[in-house]
């Protein structure tokens, strides 16, 4: 493990987080668990710049986010982190490549470097048609390339949270945010993207999830367990093979059963 | 999940809404860009004709004796004054002047020849040039051509002296239908052949250099006793003269485009809050994907820039379009209007005001976006707005249209009404009988006043009369200077005018005031003031204070008579028995060499300008409250159906009928329209009346209330009600096509 994409600090909100503290490392997986109300989706929201905490730091690309403006937040969102929503939230009217395009074409042009020229995209065509080519290939990769022309509601739930994550890597982000990546899928559909986000991971990416499903967390690196707004316990597994997964699984409940949940 | 349907009729909606936003702001560009070129138009028509014509500073007329020397001597102990000209006036009976077969008998204008000016004043042509009248020719004033469809060649009796008609010509001091008098244009030779014909008037004339005041230049006049007997009128009252006539529809113009404004902006404000609402969820997202506030306001605002240009340029369009039509009787009176370059500068910023109001309301409004925050727009139900604001919004819409077309059909009303006279200073009487000073002698005039009230006592058919003097008089005002008065003597009680205050005078210590007399004297009711009586200085109590919007509406009026002082001119009303003819009657004294006009021609032919540019503003807005009503509630109420697919396809899986949803939402709408016009006609009848009044009193006419044709009005809410039911049918018929197991999906 590297060094640290996040830090974060005494993190409080309200009377839903305290003193939250923790560090995520580059390239690593963690997943945040525990009961309904405890405040994790609360606390990915808040590392996600939608909300802002009342006191602490937390510390991504070199920024408090918790001294930034809104604007600010939202241009890191836009940038740097990746965000995975449990009920997708794609937009009917846009077909799947649409969708999946929409981060890019919504960027001003001038903040796109166009890797012909090293400078700013001037043409409007030859972005799309760029990021169209960077889709596909993440399409490509997860299998739903031929899916492009169809609408929200022709494609499958599992087929659809994976154009979420297309979408979510659109401007290359240095973290992955996923709140209930799986909540709303069924069993296959789910470990279809379980599958996907390991892959991701071997692959590089950081990736901070909230869930509360152990099998997804047991595919983690590490487990934070959170209890009315605190971190209440820590559990360290270590990269993912499946050959593991049986015991890691069963290592999470005894773990969760410890904690009280 | 099956929503094709849903989205459908979505994008269908989206392309009514687009087409009816693009309508909205479209009609309020034109409206103001119409508005302030018609404004400009007459502005510079006027003053055009003025520089061109060289109009008089001050004009009085007189009959009768002229001392040109004391004149003379006037002018050069005044070095305000740059020149001075007397030039004859000659007055024809009416009955003497036949236009291509129509006799003017019935006209209440005094027709006179004359020859055109030498030094100023002149009489111009349609190209602002002084026609050269040859012998047998003869232009007329311009507002004749479409009073009585006249075109150059046909031939215009004058005093049984045939003559062709050359053209017309614009008179800058008697353009205007509100003036008394207008001039016909002969040749010299022509001239000397009428003269014995008809009564000579004097038009004394003085133009002032740069800066002098011709409010003081006429009360110097006054004071220095020199002839006088008919009236005096300054440069500025032929002006005011001038602009009311065609000033009165730009001003109607100018309420109905801030009230089509003011519909556009309410009803672009609701669709974008209706869109907003819709895309709540998109908001939230792309708000959670990190794209930035700016760039989500502008995905909204880039549609209505674009609403924005084409309504800019369609508004354009149609205003240059219709002011031929609204501007051709200006041109015709004073000549060309503005040149092309500045018809289009007008239009441009008439255009670009209503846009820019609208873009910068709409841009505020979209800033409150940045209140709502991602994770609220996206797991938030929107709070929907409640059917009470819809419905109040709704009922103003409607309440906005009728008061658009209220306000203009209550002033025309008001104007065509006999009953308008009671603001012109004059009691409201069927005939009116004028006694004209003529150069035979003030005594006759005495007699003609006395043998006509003997005989209008013993008329049988007469029901009522009163005759009424008007002498100068000079009255004292408070800081001890001296101002002339025109103060009508008689017994005032017969045919009251309109007052704001008080009320006629009923004994000889009694005068009332016009009420611009009473503001520039600084008088009320109850005040006192003096005034020269029979060689004596006698005080007078302010008894009453009245509408008066003739003869820049400074007027007097006492139960008294001075008789030591000469008549300027007499003037008779009377109202005939129920079952006598008028034009029987009116014939029998006219032939007896009586000028006798029926009131309701008079008021006609005074406005008939106004009138017939009043005609074209009520239709135009009648036009456009019947398009703005019927777009703006279908767009609303199909929009509202939008809204409430979900519903309404979760009652029709309950098993209710189309038929019953259709009702269920036709019926309270119905009533809002209902409640809505009407409250717009009762705003338009009292509010517009106050508006309307506040104007018009600063002309003189205090106390103005609308005359108002409730037959009218009815007929008004009846179309209008009739647009609605058709609007509100249109909109509701895609209920039929939602289906039950749409609701089934899932709400969208």
């Amino acid at each position: 493990m590297n060094q640290s994409v996040l830090q974060v600090n005494d993190l409080c909100l309200r009377d839903i987080l305290h003193n939250v503290s923790f560090e995520l490392a580059d390239q690593e997986m963690l997943a945040i668990m525990g009961p309904s109300g405890s405040g994790k989706s609360t606390l990915l929201y808040v590392i996600a710049g939608m909300e802002k905490a009342d006191q602490g730091h937390l510390v991504f690309d070199d920024h408090d986010l918790v001294e930034l403006t809104e604007d600010k937040r939202a241009s890191l969102r836009l940038h740097q982190m990746g965000f995975v929503f449990q009920n997708m939230n794609m937009m009917a009217r846009l077909n799947l490549l649409d969708n999946i395009l929409l981060p890019v074409l919504e960027t001003p042009m001038r903040k796109q470097i166009d890797p012909d020229t090293n400078k700013p995209f001037t043409s409007r065509k030859k972005r799309r048609d760029y990021y169209q080519k960077q889709a596909s290939l993440f399409m490509n990769q997860l299998e739903i390339a031929d899916l492009a022309d169809r609408k929200i509601n022709e494609v499958s739930g599992g087929q659809l949270q994976r154009a979420c994550i297309v979408r979510a890597l659109m401007n290359q982000p240095r973290l992955l945010l996923a709140d209930e990546p799986t909540g709303a899928l069924n069993k296959a559909a789910a470990q279809d993207v379980l599958h996907v986000l390991n892959t991701l991971n071997r692959q590089g990416m950081t990736i901070l999830l909230v869930t509360h499903d152990r099998k997804v967390a047991s595919q983690c690196d590490r487990i934070l367990y959170l209890l009315d707004g605190q971190i209440q316990g820590e559990l360290k597994l270590g990269k993912f093979k499946e050959s593991d997964e049986r015991a890691r699984e069963e290592q999470v409940s005894t773990w969760l059963q410890s904690m009280g949940w | 999940m099956n929503s094709s349907s849903f989205q459908h009729s979505r994008s269908s909606s989206g392309w009514l809404l687009s087409v009816g936003t693009v309508i909205l702001l479209s009609a309020a560009s034109a409206l103001l860009a119409l508005t302030l070129l018609s404004g400009a138009s007459l502005i510079n028509s006027i003053s055009q004709l003025n520089t061109l014509a060289k109009g008089p500073d001050l004009l009085q007329m007189h009959t009768g004796e002229v001392n040109f020397q004391k004149l003379e001597a006037f002018a050069a102990d005044h070095p305000e004054i740059e020149s001075l000209q007397i030039s004859p006036f000659l007055n024809l009976a009416s009955d003497e002047v036949v236009l291509n077969g129509q006799n003017l008998a019935a006209s209440n204008q005094d027709h006179g020849v004359v020859t055109q000016n030498e030094a100023f004043d002149f009489l111009l042509d349609d190209n602002g040039q002084k026609p050269e009248v040859k012998p047998g020719e003869i232009y007329l004033p311009s507002s004749y051509k479409a009073l009585y469809q006249l075109e150059p060649g046909l031939p215009i009796t004058l005093a049984g002296q045939p003559l062709i008609l050359a053209g017309f010509v614009q008179d800058v001091q008697m353009n205007s239908m509100m003036s008394s008098s207008k001039r016909f244009l002969v040749s010299p030779e022509d001239y000397e052949k009428l003269k014995p014909d008809g009564e000579v008037e004097w038009l004394i004339e003085y133009r002032l250099k740069e800066g002098g005041d011709p409010n003081a230049l006429a009360q110097a006049y006054e004071q220095a006793v020199l002839p006088a007997n008919g009236p005096m009128i300054t440069g500025p009252l032929i002006t005011l003269i001038n602009a009311i006539s065609d000033g009165t529809t730009v001003l109607v113009l100018l309420l109905i485009s801030i009230v089509v404004l003011l519909i556009a902006l309410i009803c672009v404000h609701f669709i974008l809050s209706i869109q907003l609402t819709q895309d709540r969820k998109e908001i939230g997202l792309m708000k959670a994907l990190g794209i930035s506030r700016r760039q989500i306001q502008m995905r909204f605002f880039k549609k209505y820039i674009l609403f924005s240009l084409m309504a800019f340029v369609i508004g354009i369009f149609v205003a240059l379009a219709c002011s031929s039509t609204m501007l051709r009787q200006l041109q015709e009176l004073y000549g060309k209007g503005l040149q092309v370059q500045f018809s289009l500068f007008w239009a441009v910023i008439g255009a670009l005001i209503p846009e820019v109001i609208i873009l910068c309301s709409l841009w505020i409004s979209l800033k409150k976006m940045d209140r709502l925050s991602a994770l609220q727009a996206l797991f938030e139900n929107d709070r929907p707005k409640s059917r009470l604001q819809q419905t109040l919004l709704v009922g103003l819409l409607c309440g906005c249209c009728a008061f658009l077309v209220c306000v203009p059909l209550n002033l025309y009303t008001t104007l065509e009404d006999p009953g308008f006279v009671r603001y012109m200073g004059i009691g409201q009487s069927q005939i009116r009988i004028d006694l004209r000073q003529n150069s035979k002698m003030d005594s006759t005039l005495t007699d003609q006043f006395s043998s006509l009230r003997t005989q209008l006592q013993n008329d049988p058919e007469v029901s009522r009369f009163c005759l009424l003097e008007t002498r100068r008089m000079n009255a004292i005002t408070k800081d001890g200077s001296t101002v002339s008065l025109l103060v009508e003597q008689g017994d005032h009680s017969v045919f009251p005018v309109q007052y704001a205050k008080g009320h006629a005078p009923e004994n000889d210590q009694e005068i009332a005031l016009s009420s611009l007399n009473a503001q520039a004297l600084r008088l009320d009711v109850g005040s006192t003031l003096q005034i020269d009586w029979n060689g004596e200085r006698k005080t007078m109590e302010v008894c009453g204070i009245y509408a008066d919007v003739t003869n820049g509406g400074k007027t007097a009026k006492t139960r008294a008579e001075d008789s030591s002082l000469p008549i300027i001119w007499s003037v008779g009303y009377v109202t005939l028995n129920p079952d006598t003819s008028v034009k029987d009657w009116m014939s029998r004294y006219q032939s007896e060499g009586y000028d006798v006009i029926d009131l309701q021609d008079y008021i006609q032919s005074t406005y008939s300008q106004t009138l017939s540019q009043l005609q074209l503003a009520l239709r135009m807005a009648m036009v456009l409250s019947a398009i703005v009503l019927f777009v703006v509630l279908f767009l609303f109420m199909r929009l509202l159906v939008e809204r409430s697919r979900y519903e309404l396809s979760l009652q029709k899986a309950f098993g209710l009928s189309s038929r019953h949803l259709i009702l269920s939402e036709f019926k309270p709408a119905l009533l809002t329209v209902g409640l809505g016009l009407g409250a717009g006609i009762l705003t338009g009848d009292f509010g517009g009346q106050l508006i309307c009044g506040q104007i018009l009193a600063g002309l003189g006419a205090c106390g103005f209330n609308f005359t108002i044709n409730w037959p009218f009005n009815g007929l008004v809410f009846l179309i209008l009600f009739g647009l609605g039911v058709i609007a509100l049918l249109l909109a509701f018929q895609p209920i039929t096509g939602i289906q039950p197991q749409e609701c089934c999906h899932g709400r969208e």
